[in-house]
């Protein structure tokens, strides 16, 4: 009985959901990618394959309330099919991967109870900061590393968000009340060195299993608020902000050795994800005719984070315990600037200090990127040659050091359709946070057909 | 005979500058009326269609909805193709320019190095969609005048922060709204035709409906062509601000 209220009423949402849309002024539009990669080195490996249709859903309601839709229908991976009867199951993943993800679902009210009030609730990304990809007070979404090459990469989440304008100024708030941690990237692309143990001689890791402490989804644990105030101050776009956030990158708040023999044991590690508050700021207009934006966040841990240890020793298991995150300010910040020469030579630099999931004062790395841009055949055609370079210190550079080169060339032959071709190549040196990376040089090619 | 030379010549130099001064100011004024026929409406708004044609006959469809207030204010949003739908610019001085990108989430501030690219692969750069008063930045003087067009020669001020090193534009003095403008580029070369065809009265104002502009070195032109144009529809100045701009249509 409950079983066919639930239908009933399920079809009564959807038909009065349809009957509005129907009324409402409903666009549909998307694209379509098929993204291709392989390893340059070895064997030449494929290790990316996806198909993705985007469908992005704009319905007017009326004048004042707009509903936005994105979702992702995606054939990725490979097959991963173990067992005979995995090619036999009806349910044909474990040959053809395939997924669904809402992106965003949010509305628009524009002019809430009072004409200069706007606001968003559902499911959305809050895109703070003015510097390119990397925002040190974009602390509102959770990273998405899935995919290397799109490092920028937030996950949408659910939110309210509320923004007053009076004249060029605008203030902003947004709560979020749920905890979203980040997806951390593929074994291969770890950001940061892997911690060892020092283990005395003869004793063996032969495992290793972990949990991870999420904070209970309370208003006190689980929820994120942010304020901003933006505007223009003589010639320049600028806005501090405020964030009152959760790391989504988890931090070991355990590590603890269990014993399997006498020389044999599992390393068993509790994580969790501390809490900040961050104060930023950011700034971007032109200096002499060359673009140019600043971002700084000041990240203030709400407490002292201690890493307790577990290590066998001649003496037997002994339990010490480190500062894992010290309750420290630590500011990470962005420098950047863009121009334009007369025959279309685009250059890009930013010098980025504190990169992703680096925390605590001591532990922020610097970073240089460049990127030169030039466009040929009225946009028809885009080359792009892209570089990062990271040293853990000027004093060690040639010790200690990784770049990372990424050429790609965009062809637009038709409207709607662009077809890239592009490589990433990395070299890395001793102890630096992108040294991970090093051994993946990739080829890949893209078709992306827009509609 | 020599002290009557020197009168003749002091004459004649008199006579050239004094003519020059009034072809100076004839032009300045004459920019000045086709400036007031353009900018005439107190507010704008129209589809524009753009076709993107290359040395080779290939076509790429633009649509944008234009909003213009007074001869400052425009808002531009792209309606087509789909890979740039939403994709808006707000231009509220030749100083003032922002940029919003849907895909990104973000608004951003355009800098004057990228003022002379081309905007969005057509043929105009962002500071001629920006581009309402041109007084504010040349001296005009009358080159040709007949009864069917006035020929002007506009060039930059000094100081003026400008892209091209003169224009040369012809206009209707039936209707003060110019015919076809040449770009010529900082080494005098010429680079762009703009030609003003199907001109028509809207709502009371001189309005071009279509507009060619054509890179005579490139060998590329892009053809303008508005429709549902509407005036003085008492656009309100919260339309020319980033809020809008972020705004689903």
């Amino acid at each position: 009985m409950f079983r066919y209220r639930s239908l009933v009423l399920g079809w009564i949402v959807l038909a009065l959901a349809f009957t509005a849309l129907a009324r409402a002024q409903v666009s549909l539009n998307g694209y379509v990618k098929t993204d291709v990669r392989a390893r340059i080195k070895g064997n030449h490996r494929l290790t990316w394959n996806e198909n993705r249709l985007d469908l992005k859903l704009k319905a007017h309601l009326s004048d004042r309330a707009v509903l936005t839709a994105e979702s992702w229908v995606r054939s990725f991976g490979f097959p991963t099919a173990a067992r005979l009867e995995d090619l036999r199951y009806r349910d044909r993943r474990a040959v053809l991967p395939w997924s669904v993800d809402l992106r965003e679902a949010y509305v628009d009210f524009y002019g809430f109870l009072f004409s200069n009030l706007d606001v968003r609730v559902g499911k959305q990304r809050i895109a703070w900061g003015t510097a390119d990809k990397i925002n040190p007070t974009d602390n509102l979404n959770p990273k998405d590393f899935e995919d290397p090459l799109d490092f920028g990469r937030k996950l949408p989440v659910n939110a309210l968000r509320a923004t007053a304008y009076a004249g060029d100024w605008s203030l902003e708030a947004v709560y979020v009340p749920a905890f979203t941690p980040a997806v951390l990237p593929p074994p291969e692309w770890r950001l940061g060195q892997e911690a060892t143990l020092p283990l005395p001689p003869g004793v063996q890791v032969v495992g290793s299993k972990n949990t991870l402490v999420l904070p209970p989804q309370t208003v006190k644990d689980g929820a994120n608020l942010g304020f901003k105030i933006s505007g223009t101050l003589a010639g320049y776009d600028v806005s501090a902000s405020y964030v009152y956030t959760r790391d989504d990158m988890p931090l070991a708040t355990s590590v603890v050795f269990e014993p399997t023999s006498q020389t044999t044991g599992v390393v068993s590690t509790r994580l969790s994800f501390p809490r900040y508050h961050v104060f930023g700021a950011d700034l971007a207009g032109e200096f002499h005719g060359v673009g140019v934006w600043a971002e700084a966040a000041a990240f203030v841990p709400t407490g002292e984070i201690l890493t307790t240890i577990v290590l066998p020793t001649q003496q037997g298991l002994v339990t010490t315990s480190e500062v894992a995150l010290k309750k420290q300010a630590f500011v990470k910040y962005v420098l950047g600037g863009d121009y334009t020469f007369a025959n279309g030579l685009y250059l890009n630099g930013q010098f980025v200090h504190g990169f992703y999931g680096e925390r605590g004062r001591d532990n922020l790395q610097d970073y240089l990127m460049l990127a030169v841009e030039k466009r040929f055949l009225h946009d028809e055609v885009k080359l792009r040659l892209g570089g990062a370079a990271q040293a853990r210190s000027l004093s060690d550079a040639t010790d200690n050091y990784t770049w990372i080169a990424f050429p790609e060339l965009s062809y637009y032959p038709v409207d709607n359709v662009e077809l890239v071709l592009g490589a990433y190549t990395i070299h890395a040196r001793g102890e630096t946070t992108l040294a991970g990376f090093a051994g993946n040089d990739e080829v890949y090619a893209k078709i992306k057909v827009s509609f | 005979m020599k002290r009557h030379l020197r009168f003749v010549s002091l004459f004649i130099l008199t006579t050239f500058a004094a003519a020059a001064a009034l072809a100076q100011n004839d032009g300045n004024a004459i920019l000045k009326k086709v400036e007031a026929t353009l900018n005439a409406p107190k507010d704008r708004v129209a589809i524009m269609s753009m076709k993107l044609i290359d040395k080779n006959g290939n076509v790429k469809n633009r649509v944008v909805k234009i909003y213009q207030k007074g001869d400052d204010k425009r808002l531009i949003r792209f309606l087509k193709p789909a890979d740039v739908k939403g994709v808006g610019l707000l231009v509220l001085s030749d100083n003032e320019m922002w940029l919003y990108m849907p895909a990104f989430h973000k608004i951003r501030r355009i800098a004057s190095h990228t003022k002379n690219e081309n905007f969005m692969g057509t043929d105009f750069t962002y500071d001629d969609m920006a581009q309402t008063k041109y007084s504010e930045k040349y001296t005009a003087r009358v080159l040709q005048q007949s009864p069917d067009s006035i020929k002007l020669e506009l060039t930059p001020k000094p100081g003026a922060d400008v892209n091209y090193s003169k224009l040369v534009m012809v206009v209707d003095p039936h209707n003060w709204v110019p015919k076809r403008v040449e770009f010529y580029d900082k080494s005098g070369s010429l680079k762009k035709i703009l030609t003003n065809s199907r001109v028509a009265k809207v709502d009371g104002y001189w309005t071009v409906q279509e507009m060619t502009m054509q890179d005579v070195q490139a060998k590329h032109k892009t053809v303008l062509t508005l429709s549902d144009v509407k005036h003085d529809t008492g656009l309100a100045n919260s339309v020319f601000t980033k809020r809008f701009l972020r705004r689903s249509e």
